[in-house]
């Protein structure tokens, strides 16, 4: 059996930085990975919990804000976030991704494997475009994911 | 009791949807102020409607918020289908109901297992409950799942559908695959029937609201996807004259409008759902309601965790009627031409009544568009329980104060993410 692996996009394309997660899962559905699972998810931990589930690796792509490293620096984190983090995701409640992981981890539903990729944001007002330096982090997410 | 002067700040609150901030003054033991701020970009997605096309209201409008984008989609649909003088099929409106379902199993799963039912344990929050009551979350995490399936077997993905459009359909999924989803929602019936059991056992505060009751009441089936405003004052009327009755106004404090009905504050959602529309539940629903307690009428914000669990009853077990009586349309949409006009669309939002009203050119621009959600319409309402609540509770010390102020909060599962995240609670004694 193939192990399976389920990249999950989280944000808000129409929140500017917030959206990498989603324009990341847009470029990947492009190059019809195979054995690769894409999903769109708010953050909702119940939502994040069933699309992780049975899987035996999953990343996680998300925008963060630690005020500590310029815009489009990429947070790689093992397991759950490891630095304190200010979610910028929009539109979910006050629930987070720390907390879906920690759920998850109670109900022993977490992948063996789970990778955060989180991608320092900059701007996060209303628009629909990501700034240049977070941008430029797609190609980066796209090799540390082992593609192209 | 003496009288302090205090300020508390608490960094955020937790379990409520969305951002915005509670303010509470008290002065010599009165409560002077109790406000909710709400940053609230509906008004945002307003300005930037106009100039768009008709056919990209529902998709645009969905973005408004991810927990409920059907709710959002459904309203489009609806006022610019009036708008342009068309009416779907009985087959298309069967299907946009079951798709409305799977949006109310999962939006209320998600309240009542995450947000909700911590208040009612003495669990911190959805992590501990986890950690105590694994069977239980597990038994949240598969109702959601169930509501999500819906989602993406009608609508194609579980967060704003895509395989929907005004008229209709992209494709209507085959008989198979709604009887795999029959299939997957019928022990999701049981595990709802649990819920109503579960909540039913917690403790609830003895507290009526007096305000107005304001939902859809549609003449055949409980409203989910559509039917006519109706007041517990007696009020009814045309979904076009929405305006005429319930009137917003601008306040300093918050992007979100206050909403008066016929010069009232009034309360939308779950209780007013069930209270104007409690006979219409289907015979398994019903039975739930009563075995947990409930009347016919439900006036209690605390009960309406009860409510929810019984209303993801309904629409599990309505999405099964729907499916069994399931004939995949064709066409799966009809033909929307444009036209110049006015057409206005009001649905039940798991979180109550959400109208939208949009004019249109003779070639289909959205020349204005207005959206009242259920959150700015029961903004005053939850401020006025505010106040009642901190003027009953003055004895308590600011933490606990603070968190029966939040507590009051989520019983109401405002979206204010119809906004997003943070909620600063302060409480002045002055």
């Amino acid at each position: 059996v193939t192990p399976t692996r389920v990249v999950i996009g989280i944000g808000n394309p129409f929140r500017g930085d917030d959206g990498i997660g989603p324009a990341l899962i847009a470029e990947l559905a492009e190059l019809a990975l195979p054995d690769t699972v894409l999903r769109l998810s708010t953050g909702d931990p119940f939502d994040l919990i069933a699309a992780w589930t049975g899987a035996d690796h999953a990343v996680v792509v998300d925008a963060a804000h630690t005020g500590q490293v310029p815009p489009g620096t990429i947070h790689h984190w093992e397991r759950r976030p490891a630095a304190p983090v200010v979610s910028t995701h929009v539109g979910s409640h006050g629930l987070g991704l720390p907390d879906a992981i920690a759920i998850s981890d109670a109900l022993g539903l977490t992948p063996a494997e789970l990778v955060i990729l989180a991608v320092e944001v900059g701007d996060v007002r209303f628009g629909t475009t990501l700034s240049p330096e977070v941008a430029r982090a797609l190609p980066e997410l796209g090799s540390q994911l082992n593609i192209g | 009791m003496t009288h302090r002067s205090t300020t508390l700040r608490v960094a955020s609150l937790a379990r409520v949807e969305g951002e915005g901030a509670l303010h509470v003054t008290v002065r010599d033991d009165v409560v002077e102020r109790a406000a909710l701020e709400i940053y609230e970009p509906p008004r945002f997605f307003e300005a930037f409607l106009r100039g768009r096309q008709y056919t990209e209201m529902s998709d645009l409008t969905s973005r408004v918020c991810g927990i409920c984008p059907v709710a959002y989609q459904a309203s489009a649909w609806q006022a610019i289908e009036q708008a342009c003088g068309i009416s779907v099929s009985a087959g298309i409106a069967a299907l946009r109901r079951l798709l409305y379902c799977g949006e109310w199993i999962s939006s209320h799963a998600l309240h009542i297992y995450l947000l909700h039912a911590p208040d009612f344990l003495g669990a911190a929050d959805a992590i501990a409950l986890a950690g105590e009551h694994r069977d239980v979350v597990e038994r949240g995490l598969q109702l959601k799942k169930a509501g999500n399936a819906i989602l993406e077997t009608v609508g194609g993905r579980a967060i704003h559908p895509v395989n929907t459009r005004v008229g209709g359909f992209y494709s209507a999924p085959s008989r198979d695959n709604l009887a795999r989803l029959a299939a997957q929602l019928r022990p999701a019936l049981d595990a709802a029937l649990e819920t109503v059991s579960w909540v039913a056992g917690f403790d609830f505060p003895e507290i009526e609201l007096a305000h107005p009751f304001f939902a859809l009441h549609h003449a055949e089936r409980y409203a989910i996807d559509g039917g006519v405003p109706t007041a517990t004052t007696g009020a009814t009327f045309d979904v076009g004259a929405f305006g005429d009755h319930v009137v917003e106004e601008q306040l300093p404090y918050s992007t979100a409008l206050h909403a008066r009905l016929d010069g009232e504050r009034y309360l939308t959602g779950p209780l007013a759902r069930y209270t104007l529309n409690s006979g219409q539940l289907s015979d398994v629903a019903r039975q739930a309601a009563t075995g947990a307690g409930l009347g016919a009428t439900c006036r209690n914000p605390f009960r309406s965790i009860v409510v929810r669990a019984v209303e993801i009853v309904y629409a599990v077990d309505e999405a099964l009627r729907l499916i069994a009586e399931y004939e995949p349309p064709d066409p799966a949409a009809v033909d929307v031409r444009a036209r110049a006009g006015v057409g206005c669309g009001a649905t039940e939002a798991p979180r109550g009544l959400l109208f939208h009203r949009y004019e249109l050119d003779a070639a289909g621009t959205v020349l204005s568009a207005n959206i009242v959600p259920p959150t700015s319409q029961n903004q005053a309402t939850i401020e006025d329980d505010l106040r009642a609540v901190v003027a009953g509770h003055l004895d308590l010390d600011d933490a606990a104060l603070t968190a029966l102020c939040e507590r009051t909060i989520r019983n109401y599962d405002p979206c204010i993410s119809c906004a997003t995240h943070f909620l600063d609670v302060t409480v002045a004694r002055l």
